[in-house]
C-alpha cells in the first residue's frame, strides 16, 4: 500500500483553514503526499493534466461547492476519485455524492483512521483502473501487430472452434492454423486459448 | 365526626380524594347551613323556594372532590339544615323525603361531572366549563321537578303552583350553583388558589371591584321599575374582569355581583317576583362571564405553549448552526492531537513541529470553547453577538450550502450580489439561520412548479446609505393577496408540510437587528425581503 502513497497525491480542498492544515499535517505524517486548496476554484485552476491522485473535498464551500467540483472532476481523464467531507451531512447531499461515484462521504468530525481508509480505497481504485488500462494497452498494441490471416484465425478460435474446423473454414491445413495460433499467443502475450476467448469477447 | 377523623388517620395513604381532610368537612358542616340561612330570603309560600341557593354548590363540590362515600353525611346535613332553617309545618316524612331527593340529586350531578365527564376542578378548558354549565342547568331542573313533586305529592303545596315553583327552584338553584360551584372548585385547587391570591393583590382588581359596586349602586338607586332596565350595565365590568383575569376573575366578579344584589334587595325591599327576575338576568350574566373567562384562559395557555415552542424552535435552529460550527474545530482538534501523538512516537530530535502542532491544538480548543460560549449565551439570554461581517460572503456561503438541496429538487438557485465585500453589523450565526430559512422555504415553494420552471434568486441590493436589502425570489405560486402578513404567524404556512415556524423566528431575528422582514404579494413569484441597517448602530 505504501507504494501507492508515494505514487499518488491527496488534494485537500476545504475553506476552513484549520481543517485543511490539520488534515494536511496528519496525512503528511502518515506518508501521504498532499496539497491543500482553500476553494474549489483554486484547485481547478491549479490542476495539471498529469496530476494523479484523489481529492478530499469539503461539501460546503463558498463559490463552487464540493458536489459541483465532483461533477467537474468526473469527466477528467485520468479520473480523480473524490472523498467528500462535511460538517453538515444531509441525506440529499450524500445521495448526490454517491450517485456521482464518491469514494466515501465522511461527516466531520472524523477519525484519522476513517479518512486514511477512504483515501486508500480511492488510491486502490485508481491503481486497479491503471492496471486494467495498462493491460488493455498491451493487448491493443499486440492486436495491432497481427496480420490479416492471424486476425481471422484469432476470431474463429475466439468463437471456441477447434483447430480442424478453423482450418476447414479458412481452407488451410490444421498445421498452419497451429502455427498461426502460436504466433498470435506470442504477440498478445497470453498463454492459452482460454485467455484468447476472453480477449476476443472483450474486444467485441 | 369521630368516624371521620379515625378514618383519616388510619388510612392516610388512601387514594387521592378519598381521604377527606377534617377541615373540609368541618367547613362544609358549618358553611352549608350558614349559606342556606343567609340566602333564605323571599321564600315562595308553601314550597319555601328562595331566589338564591348557593349551598347546593358546596354539597356538589364536596362530593366531586372527595367521592360519593360522603353522600349519606351530606344528606344528613341537608336534612338537619332544612329542619333548622325552614318552617317545619310540613310532616317530617315529607321533610326527610325532600332532603333525600336533594342529596341524591346532588350526588348524581357530582357523579356526572367527575365520573362521566371527568371535569378537572381547575376548570381550565372550555369543554369542562361547557359541561359544568350544562349539568348545572339540567340537574337543577330535574332536582326541582323531583323536589317540588315530592312536596306536592305530600300535600305540602298546591298542585296548581307546580310549574311556578319548579321555575323558581330552577332559577334559584341554577344561579346559586353557577355562581358558587366554579368558585368552590377552583378554591380547592392549589394552583388556582395561588392565582386568586395574586389577582386580588393587583390594583386593577380593586378598580374592577369598585366599578361593579358603583354599577350596582347606580342600578339600585333607580326606582323599582327601572332597575331591571339598567341591569345590562353589569355586563361592562364583568367583561372587563373576564378579559383581564379569565375564568377566575369572572367567577369572583359573579360572586360579588350576586352578593351585591342580595344586599340590595334586602335594603330596597323587593318583591320575590322582581328578585327572581333579577336572578334570571344574573344567570345570563354569569354564563357569559364563565364562557368569556375560560376562553380567555384557553387562549392564554395556547399563547404560553406557543411562545415556549417558538423559543425551542429558535434554539433548535441555533443548535443546528452551532453543530456545524463545532464540527470544524473538532475535526481539526482530532487531527492535531493525532498528529502530536505520531510526532511523539516518531521521537524526532526536532521539537519545533511538535510545538507548532500543540500550539495549533490549543488555538482550536479556544475556538471550540468560543462556539460553546455562544451557545450558552444564546440559551441563557438569547444574547446576540454583533460583529462587522461581510454580508456578501455570508449570502454566497448560504446559497452554496443549499445548492445540493436545490439540485436534488431540480431547482436552479442563483445568487446576485454586489462585487466586493459589504460589511454589516450583525450576529453572523443568526443571519445565517435567517438566510437558510428563507432559501429553504423558497426552494420548497419553487417545487410547486414543474421541473423546468423551478428557480430561486437570492440578491443583495444597496440602494441607500442607511440600509441594505436582501431579496429571496422564487418561481412558486407566490403569496396570495392579503396573506403577506399572515405567513409570519407561527404555525402558518403555505406549504403542505412543515410547521411554518421558520418565518416567525426569522422575523424575530431580523427585528432584533433593527431590520424588517416582509413578504410581497406576487402572482407568479414568492418574494421575501429583509433589510439590515448599515453603519454603526447601537444595538443595545
Amino acid at each position: 500500500m505504501s507504494d501507492l502513497r508515494a505514487r499518488y497525491t491527496v488534494f485537500i480542498v476545504d475553506d476552513d483553514l484549520s481543517v485543511r492544515d490539520s488534515l494536511s499535517l496528519i496525512l503528511s505524517l502518515k506518508g501521504f503526499r498532499n496539497a491543500t486548496f482553500a476553494c474549489a476554484e483554486d484547485f481547478v485552476r491549479a490542476l495539471q493534466p498529469d496530476w494523479s491522485g484523489c481529492a478530499v473535498v469539503d461539501l460546503k464551500m463558498p463559490g463552487m461547492n464540493g458536489l459541483e467540483l465532483q461533477q467537474m472532476l468526473a469527466s477528467r481523464e485520468p479520473p480523480l476519485p473524490v472523498v467528500i467531507i462535511s460538517a453538515h451531512g444531509d441525506v440529499a447531499s450524500s445521495r448526490l455524492a454517491f450517485k456521482a461515484d464518491a469514494v466515501d462521504f465522511l461527516e466531520k468530525p472524523f477519525d484519522d483512521e476513517q479518512i486514511v481508509q477512504a483515501i486508500e480505497l480511492a488510491m486502490k481504485r485508481l491503481h486497479d483502473r491503471e492496471s486494467d488500462l495498462e493491460a488493455r494497452q498491451r493487448r491493443e498494441a499486440g492486436l495491432a501487430m497481427l496480420s490479416t490471416r492471424e486476425r481471422e484465425v484469432m476470431q474463429l478460435l475466439g468463437e471456441g472452434l477447434q483447430n480442424r474446423t478453423v482450418a476447414e473454414r479458412l481452407g488451410l491445413s490444421p498445421r498452419t492454423v497451429e502455427v498461426h495460433k502460436a504466433r498470435i499467443l506470442a504477440k498478445l502475450g497470453i498463454r492459452n486459448v482460454a485467455e484468447l476467448v476472453r480477449l476476443v469477447d472483450a474486444v467485441d | 365526626m369521630m368516624r371521620v377523623s379515625a378514618y383519616g388517620t388510619d388510612r392516610p395513604q388512601a387514594a387521592t380524594g378519598s381521604a377527606i381532610p377534617v377541615r373540609a368537612l368541618i367547613a362544609f358542616v358549618c358553611a352549608y347551613p350558614l349559606l342556606d340561612w343567609i340566602s333564605y330570603t323571599h321564600p315562595m309560600a308553601h314550597f319555601n323556594i328562595t331566589p338564591w341557593n348557593p349551598q347546593p354548590a358546596l354539597a356538589i363540590a364536596l362530593l366531586m372532590l372527595y367521592g360519593q362515600r360522603w353522600l349519606p353525611a351530606v344528606t344528613l346535613v341537608i336534612a338537619i339544615t332544612e329542619q333548622l332553617i325552614r318552617d317545619t309545618a310540613t310532616p317530617w316524612q315529607i321533610d326527610i323525603t325532600a332532603a333525600l331527593v336533594l342529596g341524591l340529586c346532588y350526588g348524581a350531578m357530582a357523579q356526572a361531572l367527575t365520573q362521566h365527564f371527568r371535569i378537572s376542578p381547575r376548570l381550565d378548558a372550555l369543554r369542562d366549563v361547557l359541561r359544568l354549565i350544562g349539568i348545572v342547568i339540567l340537574g337543577s331542573l330535574l332536582t326541582g321537578a323531583l323536589y317540588v313533586g315530592t312536596l306536592v305529592a305530600g300535600n305540602a303545596g298546591p298542585a296548581v303552583q307546580f310549574p311556578e315553583a319548579l321555575l323558581r327552584f330552577w332559577i334559584g338553584d341554577g344561579v346559586g350553583m353557577l355562581v358558587f360551584l366554579p368558585m368552590t372548585l377552583m378554591l380547592a385547587d392549589d394552583a388556582r388558589r395561588r392565582q386568586i391570591g395574586t389577582m386580588l393583590l393587583k390594583p386593577e382588581t380593586l378598580l374592577q371591584a369598585a366599578s361593579i359596586v358603583a354599577t350596582l349602586l347606580f342600578i339600585f338607586g333607580q326606582n323599582l321599575a327601572e332597575q331591571v332596565k339598567f341591569f345590562y350595565l353589569l355586563f361592562l365590568p364583568l367583561v372587563w374582569v373576564s378579559v383581564r383575569s379569565g375564568l377566575l376573575g369572572s367567577a369572583v366578579a359573579a360572586l360579588l355581583i350576586q352578593t351585591g344584589i342580595i344586599i340590595a334587595v334586602h335594603i330596597t325591599g323587593q318583591t320575590p317576583l322582581s328578585v327572581f327576575e333579577l336572578q334570571t338576568f344574573l344567570i345570563a350574566l354569569t354564563v357569559m362571564g364563565l364562557f368569556l373567562g375560560v376562553t380567555v384562559d384557553e387562549r392564554e395557555q395556547a399563547e404560553l405553549a406557543l411562545r415556549k415552542s417558538q423559543k425551542l424552535a429558535a434554539a433548535g435552529q441555533m443548535a443546528a448552526a452551532l453543530t456545524h460550527e463545532l464540527s470544524q474545530p473538532l475535526t481539526a482538534l482530532a487531527n492535531y492531537a493525532r498528529a502530536g501523538q505520531l510526532l511523539v512516537i516518531a521521537a524526532s530530535p526536532d521539537r519545533s513541529q511538535l510545538e507548532e502542532t500543540m500550539n495549533k491544538l490549543v488555538a482550536e480548543s479556544r475556538r471550540t470553547a468560543d462556539v460553546v460560549r455562544r451557545l450558552r449565551d444564546f440559551l441563557q439570554h438569547g444574547a446576540m453577538r454583533m460583529e462587522q461581517a461581510n454580508l456578501v460572503a455570508l449570502m454566497e456561503n448560504s446559497v452554496s450550502r443549499l445548492q445540493a438541496t436545490a439540485a436534488a429538487e431540480n431547482t436552479t438557485l442563483r445568487c446576485h450580489v454586489p462585487t466586493g465585500p459589504l460589511p454589516v453589523m450583525m450576529d453572523t450565526l443568526q443571519i445565517e439561520i435567517v438566510l437558510r430559512n428563507l432559501l429553504r422555504n423558497a426552494i420548497e415553494a419553487a417545487c410547486e412548479n414543474p421541473a423546468e420552471g423551478r428557480e430561486v434568486h437570492a440578491g443583495i441590493t444597496c440602494e441607500s446609505a442607511r440600509e441594505v436589502t436582501v431579496s429571496i425570489v422564487d418561481s412558486g405560486r407566490g403569496i396570495r393577496r392579503g396573506q403577506s402578513e399572515q405567513i409570519f404567524e407561527p404555525f402558518e404556512t403555505t406549504k403542505a408540510s412543515g410547521m411554518g415556524m421558520g418565518l416567525a423566528v426569522s422575523r424575530a431575528i431580523i427585528e432584533a437587528h433593527h431590520g424588517r422582514l416582509w413578504a410581497e404579494d406576487g402572482d407568479k413569484a414568492g418574494i421575501l425581503r429583509f433589510t439590515l441597517p448599515l453603519g454603526d448602530i447601537d444595538h443595545e
